[in-house]
Formats: structure tokens, sequence, C-alpha cells
């Protein structure tokens, strides 16, 4: 990776910025609001317009609309490309982004689940399976908790229903698989996803919070 | 980077060994201020960054996991501290069991010693 000069650049760039704050030629816009002259008015029609018929005519017989938009073409093929190369960069992801699964534990250790089958009855599309019984301690644990991933709508339910947070759906979308029977996870794979993805949850979920 | 030149300062490296780079040029495009480089210069997937990191290159936060304060990270508990990726169309890809113990337990038929 090249590394020139950067400080020196950056404040080229900044005093460039602050002279011309409106667009810049190749970069996207961050704006919120739109440039002025951004809304076209409506064309005007053959009778409103006041040009003369021959005018008119040299325009139909010289094409040059057709030279117009052939310009406009012209221009963006000199236009640096807005393509984010993806394995290298991403698009942003919203904190609140419903992505794979995963089933978190305690800083202790112990998992969260307390089987209490909330996530299976709200489910829309029936993909959680779960089967619970006391363990040898006494707690209410789940010793089956199976989600299909290729039933599952990812509406987020099972999250919002939980009353212990213990599953959730991480920001992760790049577990696509080549066969099918690899997206039918099973409660290991679940607390797997958790504990490789705790630190990830922990970002969405602070930045979320003062809004929920 | 493969395919563009472009020059930014390292902000960190995760624990694959993938580096992280930002460019704070206020020319750059839009989403494209963040990028890394794999480790691995031939093979890579963008399930080999490290999640956390992952949300930093997602534009998700301005803290990149190595930077956090140690009350900001999360505290896991990990049986194994390895980070795995997607291992689909390989051996080690994800195969599914039952983890429950079957209902009905299956006849086995014994013969008994004749007399």
């Amino acid at each position: 990776m090249i590394r020139i000069g950067l400080r020196q650049v950056r404040s080229l760039h900044l005093s460039r910025t602050v002279l011309k704050p409106a667009l810049s030629a190749t970069a996207g816009s961050s704006q919120s609001s739109w440039p002025t002259g951004f809304r076209l008015p409506r064309p005007r029609t053959w009778e409103e317009s006041k040009e003369g018929a021959l005018s008119k005519a040299t325009r139909w017989y010289l094409l040059a609309e057709m030279f117009r938009g052939m310009y406009v073409v012209l221009e963006m093929y000199f236009r640096a490309p807005y393509t984010i190369y993806y394995p290298f960069e991403k698009g942003a992801i919203s904190p609140r982004f419903r992505g794979e699964h995963a089933l978190r534990r305690y800083p202790s250790g112990e998992e969260r689940c307390i089987a209490c089958k909330l996530c299976e009855a709200i489910c829309p599309a029936q993909a959680i399976t779960i089967e619970a019984e006391e363990r040898a301690d006494g707690s209410r644990r789940t010793y089956k908790y199976d989600i299909d991933m290729t039933k599952c709508i990812y509406c987020g339910y099972c999250q919002e229903s939980c009353p212990v947070d213990a599953i959730v759906e991480t920001p992760n979308v790049e577990y696509s698989t080549e066969t099918r029977e690899e997206l039918l996870y099973n409660k290991e794979k679940l607390l797997s996803n958790g504990d490789r993805w705790e630190q990830e949850y922990k970002y969405a979920a602070d930045a979320d919070a003062p809004y929920r | 980077m493969i395919n563009d030149t472009k020059s930014g300062v390292l902000v960190g490296e995760d624990d694959f060994g993938n580096k992280f780079y930002e460019t704070k040029d206020p020319d750059e495009i839009h989403m494209r201020t963040r990028w890394v480089e794999y480790k691995n210069f031939w093979d890579y997937d963008v399930s080999h960054i490290e999640p956390g990191w992952h949300y930093w290159l997602a534009y998700g936060t301005d803290t990149p996991p190595s930077k956090l304060k140690p009350e900001e990270k999360a505290i896991t508990y990990s049986l194994n501290k390895v980070h795995h990726y997607n291992y689909t169309q390989t051996k080690g890809a994800f195969v599914t069991y039952n983890t429950a113990k079957p209902k009905i337990a299956e006849w086995d038929a014994k013969v008994t010693q004749r007399v």
C-alpha cells in the first residue's frame, strides 16, 4: 500500500472542499438535501414553446437531442465509477440488521436459553424446534434447539420475544452454503455462532440501545 | 487490493492476519473509505474477517475491536479461541445432526440360546 505525504494531501483537499462544498465531481454525495437545480422543471410542450418553426425543424433533422444524449453517455464514461469492491469493501450495515442467528451465553459460560419456547411459538415460518428437559443440576435447558434457516424469513420476532436475549440475529450475512443441509442449524452450531459473534452483536446492541 | 490503487492508513490487524485500512480523503467515493487486505492473496472470502472487524468494515462503528477499551469489549466465553470461517464446499462444511435422543427405541432382536 502506497503512503504518500498523507497529511499534506488531506489539508489540500480540505481547503478545496471549503471553497467548493456543493458536489464533488467523483464522490457520492452524503448531503441530506438536494442541491439547487437538481429537480428539472417540466419540459415545455410543442404549443407552449416560444421557439420558431425553423429552429424546431433544425433540431429535428440534425438529431440534436440524440447527440445530446450521446454526450451524456460520453460524460459518464469519463466519470469515476461508483463501485464498491465487495470482498474488500462493504456497504453499510444497520445496527438493527437481522442476519444469521446465534445463541448467546452468559459471561460465565452458561447458556442463556431457558427453553421458554416463546421464539418457537412466535415464529411465523415455524422454523424453530425446541425440546427441553430438566438438567442434572435442576435448571431447565434445551437439549434440542434447531433452526431451519431455509424456512426462516428473518423477521426477528424470535429475538424480540426472547426474555433473556439468548437467541439473537447477528449482522452476519456471509454464511452462504453449497448444500441445503448445511443450513439446518442445530444447537451446537447456534452456540458456536454466539461465541464467535458476541463482539459484533455487542457493537450493534450498543449502537441501538438509545432507541429501544 | 486487487484491481485498484488506494492509499490509506493501517488501522489494525485482526486475529486472522487480515489488514484493515482507512482513508479520510474527502474525494474518495462514499462507502469506499474502509477496506481490507486479506492475508491470503489468492484465497479470500468475506467470512475470513474476524467478527467485530466485519462490523467496522461495514461502517457500523468507528472504533475497531483493537481500539476498544477493556470495559467496552464483549466478555466472551468461548471453548476454542480460534475463529473459524465459512467452510462450505470443503470437508469442514457443517453437517447437521440431531442433539436429541431418539424417542422411539428400536426393537433390538436378540436370539436366545436354544437349550
